[in-house]
This record gives structure tokens, sequence and C-alpha cells, in this order.
């Protein structure tokens, strides 16, 4: 059974491609116009990883991984974080602060995010 | 220690000294009067005595030839009488008295008194004291009578005492004593005169000596009698001279100071920095007139003698470091809030030792007070735009690499697919290239180099090319865009491209701060000659505390509901110049959480 994963990116073109790729790659792929759609997302159904963006209007990335974390159902599921902020410590500081598994900055390499997404859902990885 | 002195004590030290050694010498002079009375008396009375001696031995042998024993009884009784002896009398050779003055003593044996002897060829004499305690002088000598010794002659004088020679020289006494008294006098009162510019000298030095401040002692000239008095007069009037030379010069050096000291006072109240002296125990001795105000004070005066701590409400500021006794003597500077909170304003303050002459810590301290809240402000907004610049920059160019990355991998998509990408790379690279174009009009605008582009313009078309580019923004977000146009619009001379932007910021901002659902009015209305623009939005507002910094470049607002929006922050700095280079202005008014109207005129000569 293919693995689903939620996006939420506020930057449409954006969440086309990565849609396209992830798609692609025999993911099963959910998009989320920003926070608020993909905690929605969230509750409804059960997704096997999120990919975020950090910076989106609403309920931003951070906001949402915070929720998240509160929540028992959703405090283990893996998260690879889209970062448009620029310094490598400054993911570094995301990283930690929310325990996510791994930081991608902006711009990426989409074939980057489908081989990263693919180690996070590797067999042996711990979740959260 | 000092005696009391009075300029009376000196003469009457010298005159006691003078009258006590002159009156000694006096008595002394009186007792060798009375003591070389005495000798010559005394030796006078001797001579006379041998004479008598002899005298009357001769006497004797006359008379005892003529008239025999009888006679000389009575001679000797007439001499004792005649020469006031004490007694006289003749001895034989048997040693017994043939005859003697007081007759009933002839027959006894004659005396022989021991004590001091003289003698002078066959008269003898010896001093000796009688039964009567008298100092009494025997003289002997032998009697001849036809060339045979008849006796020996007994002839007793008593010495007259002290008593008597006294009462002898008392009548010298008055001549050797009045004399020198009247003398004395007369030494006494030419010593006072001698004596007394002396002693109104000496009064004054002791005073001199006796005073704490002697430059303050007043000296005063003397009766001018001898050239002690002189010497005295020329001395005071040089130290009068020299005294007002040393007042005048302290005159001087005290307007020099006062002079210095308000040129430093001036000085210190023109710097726009705050400035303050504390002394030792951390009270302000001088407060300049930029630290009131910045205090909130009028006058300097209502700082002095309060703390600084208290003054700057250091305490309510977490962690103090001017608090602490280890950094009393080093520099110490500390950023905090205006009366305790950020939020009022930003100070920065810095403590420095103040140093004294000698490079020595002299207790005190200099304080240095400045607002910063701009800098801060323009630091935090320079942050901001970093931050924005970032994002702006990050996301076009992250579907640029993604789409680009993915046109190159063609097995995924289709040539219609393949074209709508390219179509994206090319809108992303448009919006960069936008932003650019912005940064590079508001580096022009900060040099006041951005220029319009003037041409006629049809302002229909003009509008309905805004709508379009807005409307998408709208929809996304359910809100309804309300366009009131006027049915005629006139041409214009206007820059076409940056009053797009301008519009389409500010309807984007419009759309971007209003939530999902609300409502956006764009009207245009011609009054007389002006062509007015408004932008209304039901959405989050403007705080008041904030409505006057939003056309301040980079400045973005606090409320979390902003924060989440991208945006350079640059938007409306550059709508509100690109509105005035038009000749026009820009109003806005704003209500929290009702919504925001922006209000553009352009003059349409």
């Amino acid at each position: 059974m293919a693995k689903r994963i939620l996006v939420a990116e506020d930057n449409p073109a954006l969440a086309a491609v990565v849609r396209l790729h992830l798609e692609h790659a025999g993911f099963e792929v959910t998009l989320a116009r920003d926070g608020r759609e993909a905690w929605n997302c969230l509750q409804r159904q059960d997704f096997d990883l999120l990919v975020t963006d950090q910076q989106m209007p609403g309920l931003s990335g951070s906001e949402l991984l915070r929720r998240m974390r509160q929540t028992q159902r959703l405090a283990g599921l893996p998260v690879l974080m889209l970062t448009a902020k620029g310094l490598e410590f400054e993911r570094e500081q995301v990283r930690t602060a929310f325990g996510v598994l791994d930081v991608l900055p902006k711009p990426f390499s989409p074939r980057q995010l489908v081989d990263q997404v693919e180690s996070c859902l590797a067999p042996g990885v711990p979740s959260g | 220690m000092l005696r009391k002195t009075t300029h009376l004590e000196l003469p009457r030290r010298v005159t006691a000294y003078y009258l006590v050694f002159g009156l000694a010498a006096l008595v002394w002079l009186c007792a060798g009067i009375v003591w070389v009375a005495q000798s010559l008396l005394g030796s006078r009375a001797e001579s006379a005595c041998l004479v008598d001696l002899g005298q009357a031995a001769r006497q004797l042998a006359a008379e005892h030839r003529t008239g025999g024993p009888p006679a000389v009884q009575s001679c000797l009784e007439h001499w004792a009488a005649k020469r006031n002896l004490a007694w006289c009398a003749l001895a034989d050779a048997r040693g017994h008295y043939l005859a003697h003055s007081d007759p009933q003593r002839v027959g006894q044996p004659a005396e022989h008194p021991t004590g001091a002897t003289a003698e002078w060829g066959e008269a003898s004499r010896v001093r000796f004291l009688d039964e009567h305690s008298r100092l009494v002088r025997l003289y002997r000598t032998a009697v001849y009578s036809e060339g045979r010794m008849l006796g020996t002659l007994l002839m007793a004088v008593v010495e007259p005492s002290v008593w008597d020679v006294l009462r002898t020289t008392a009548e010298y006494v008055p001549a050797a004593v009045i004399g020198p008294l009247l003398l004395m006098s007369l030494g006494v009162m030419a010593l006072q005169r001698t004596v007394r510019p002396v002693a109104h000298i000496e009064g004054q030095l002791s005073r001199l000596a006796a005073a704490s401040r002697p430059e303050e002692v007043a000296l005063v000239p003397v009766p001018a009698t001898n050239a002690t008095a002189e010497g005295w007069n020329r001395l005071v009037e040089q130290r009068a001279a020299l005294l007002s030379h040393a007042a005048l010069d302290r005159r001087l050096s005290e307007a020099l100071e006062g002079f210095r000291q308000r040129r430093a006072d001036q000085i210190l109240n023109s710097l726009p920095e705050g400035v303050a002296l504390t002394d030792r125990e951390g009270h302000v001795t001088f407060a300049n007139q930029a630290l009131a105000a910045l205090l909130g004070q009028n006058d300097p005066a209502a700082l002095l003698g309060r703390s600084m701590q208290e003054l700057l409400a250091l305490d309510s500021q977490g962690e103090n470091p001017f608090a602490n006794p280890e950094a009393a003597a080093r520099s110490v500077v500390m950023e905090l809030g205006r009366s305790g909170d950020m939020a009022q304003g930003v100070l920065r303050v810095a403590r420095h030792p103040l140093r004294a002459a000698e490079g020595q810590s002299a207790g005190g301290h200099v304080w240095s007070v400045r607002d910063i809240t701009q800098q801060k402000l323009a630091e935090q907004m320079r942050n901001q735009f970093v931050n924005s610049a970032t994002h702006e920059l990050r996301t076009p160019l992250a579907n640029i690499k993604a789409y680009a990355e993915t046109l190159a991998l063609s097995d995924m998509l289709d040539i219609e697919k393949q074209k709508e990408f390219c179509n994206t790379i090319n809108a992303e690279a448009t919006r960069l290239a936008r932003f650019i174009d912005d940064l590079l009009s508001i580096s022009s605008m900060e040099v006041g180099a951005l220029a319009l582009a003037r041409q006629e313009t049809d302002l229909e078309r003009l509008f309905r090319e805004v709508l379009d580019k807005v409307r998408p923004q709208m929809a996304q977000k359910r809100i309804t865009l309300h366009a009131a146009l006027p049915e005629k619009l006139p041409k214009l001379k206007l820059d076409k491209d940056k009053i797009i932007a301008t519009l389409v910021n500010l309807l984007g901002n419009a759309a971007k701060y209003t939530p999902e659902g609300g409502q956006v009015q764009f009207k245009v209305q011609v009054k007389d000659d002006v062509l007015q623009i408004e932008v209304e939005d039901t959405g989050i507002g403007i705080s008041a505390a904030e409505l006057p910094r939003i056309f301040d470049k980079f400045f973005r607002s606090a409320d979390p509901r902003v924060q989440q929006q991208t945006g350079s922050g640059l938007g409306l700095s550059l709508a509100q110049e690109v509105v005035r280079l038009h000749g026009g202005r820009i109003q806005v008014h704003s209500e929290l959480n009702k919504g925001t109207r922006f209000i553009v005129t352009l003059p349409m000569a």
C-alpha cells in the first residue's frame, strides 16, 4: 500500500511540483494550502509523513508542529520541514526545537526532496 | 601653647625686672655703705683709743708722782667718764688692780680675757665679749714713772653695735637712696617710652601666632618713636600690599574659575546626550538639560541629590550591573527601557568612573544617557527586512529551481505541462525581478533619485489592469472586491507602471490583511482638480501606535497576524514616495480589528 504524505505549502506552484514528484515516486499525496488546512487533514486522516513549509499564512508550520506534539495521535508523525530560513544554524534550531526528522532549505531540488522523503519512511528510522 | 598676652605685659615685665634689679643694687649699696662706715668708724675709734691710751699713761705717771695712788684713782674715774669708756684700771706687777674706774674692784685680780689681739710696741689690744655680751676692746700698755714700771694701764672700750652704726649712717641714707630712686624712676619712664611700640608689636605678633588664619589678622602701625617702630610700620605696609595682591589674585582666580565652570556647564547643556555627575554615594551633583528632558523633567535642578539608579528605574530592569560594587571602578554600559519599559523607548546608559587630576579614582561617576529608540527601531527594521528579503527572494527561486529541474526530467511531463512549467518559471523570474526593482527603487529613493517616467495614460485602462492583477488574490480568500469607478475618466500624465504598482500594493495589502470572506472597496472619484482613489478593507486594521510608522522603510507591524504574512516592508514606503513624486499625497485611517482606509489624492493639472 502506498505511503500517504501530507504536503502543507502555501505556494501553489511549488506544491504542485512537489506533488508531481512524490506521486511519480509512488506516494499518495494530499495537498494543504496552509497550516489550518493541514491541521484539518491531520484530524480526518492518517498520514505516514508530513512535509510542511515553515512560514505559512494563518497557521505556520512551526505552530502546526507545536499543536501536533500536544496531540497524542500525531506526536509521533515524522515531519520533513521546508524552510526559507537561510542559515545552517537556523535550520539546526528548527530541527531541535520541533523534533523534526529533517529540514530542507529553499530552494531545494525536488529529487533531493523525494530522496529525503524515502529515507524518512525507510524502516528502522525512528519516527518523531 | 600660647599665653594670652596684652600689649601692656611687656612694659610691666621689663619695668618689674628693672625695678627688682635696681632695688637689689640699691640695697647692696646701702649694705656696703654701712659696712664701710662701720670699718671706718672702727679704725678711727681704734686710733683715738691708742692716742688716749698714750695720753692716759703719761697723765697717770704724772698724777702718781704728784698725788700718789688716790690721785691715780680719781684720774682713772675722770678718764672713764670723759672718754666714755666701759672702764679703765691700773694693774700692779703682781696682777692686782691698783686703781679702777669702778672703785669696788680695786685690789681684785686683774682680768686676762682672750680674743683677737693686736700689738703696737708696748701697747696691745684684745677684743672679747664681756659678761654683758658686749664686744669690748681692751687696750693695755705699761706705765712708767721715774724710770720704773708703775703697772699696766687697761682701758676697755665698748665697740659700737650695728644699730649704733646704722643710727650713725642713717643720716646719710636719704642722700644715698633718694638719688638712685629718682634716677630709677626716670629710667622706668625712659624704658616705658622705648618699650611701648615694641609692646604694641609684640601684642600683634602674638595674635598673629595664635590665629588659625594668619592672613586675616590685621596688623596696624605703631607710633614711630624709634627705629624698631619705623621698621615695623614699613613691614605692615608691605604686608598689606602683599595681602591686597593676594586678595586680588584670589578674586581673579575665583572669577576665572566661575567663568570656566559656566563654560563647562554651557558645553554640557548644549550636548544632545544626557550627562550627569554623581558623587561617591551615587547622588547626582550635576545634570544637564538633555538628561532632564530624557527623564521627563523640566529643570535639571530637580535631579540633584537623587540617585541615578532610582531615576532610571534600574531596579525594575532585571539584572542591574550598576549596583555591582566591583564594577564601580570600570565603565559600565547598558541598554534599558525608558522608565523601566522597553516599549517606551530605549536608553543607552554608560557610566564611567570619574578620574581626579592625578589619575586616582575620585569616587564619583560620570553618566551619559542617550535615547537610542530610533536606532533600535532602525536595527529592528533592518533585521525584519533581511528576513523578509530572504523569504521574498527564496520563494520564487525555490519555484524556479523545482520547475527547472522537473523540466529536465522530461519523461514525467507531456508537452502541454512542459509549456506550463516554462510559464511558471517565467512568472517567478518576473516576480524576482520585480522585487529586485523594488529594492533598487528603495535605494534610489534613499538617495532621492527615484525618477518618474510620465506618459499620457488612460485612467480607466489603468484601473482595469490594477483590478485584474489583484482579483485572483482576492478570489483565493473569497474576498468581495467592490470597484466604483466614475463613468468618465480623464487622461493623465503619470508614471503608469509606478502608479499601477502602488495601487496593486494597496489592494494587495487589503487582500493580505483581510480575513477570508471580507470586503474590499476600490473607489475612484474626481473632485475639483484632484483624483481621489480610496482602498478600504474590513481587515485586521493598524493600531494607533503603529499607524504613524507604516510608511517607514522596512517597517512591519509587530501584530502576529502581519508577521505570518510575507512582505518586505517596502511597499507602502514606495507607494508614498511615488504619490509624493506625482505631487499628491497618501492618507490612512484605520481601526484595529475593524479595517483600514487608504486615500490617495493625485492632482489632475
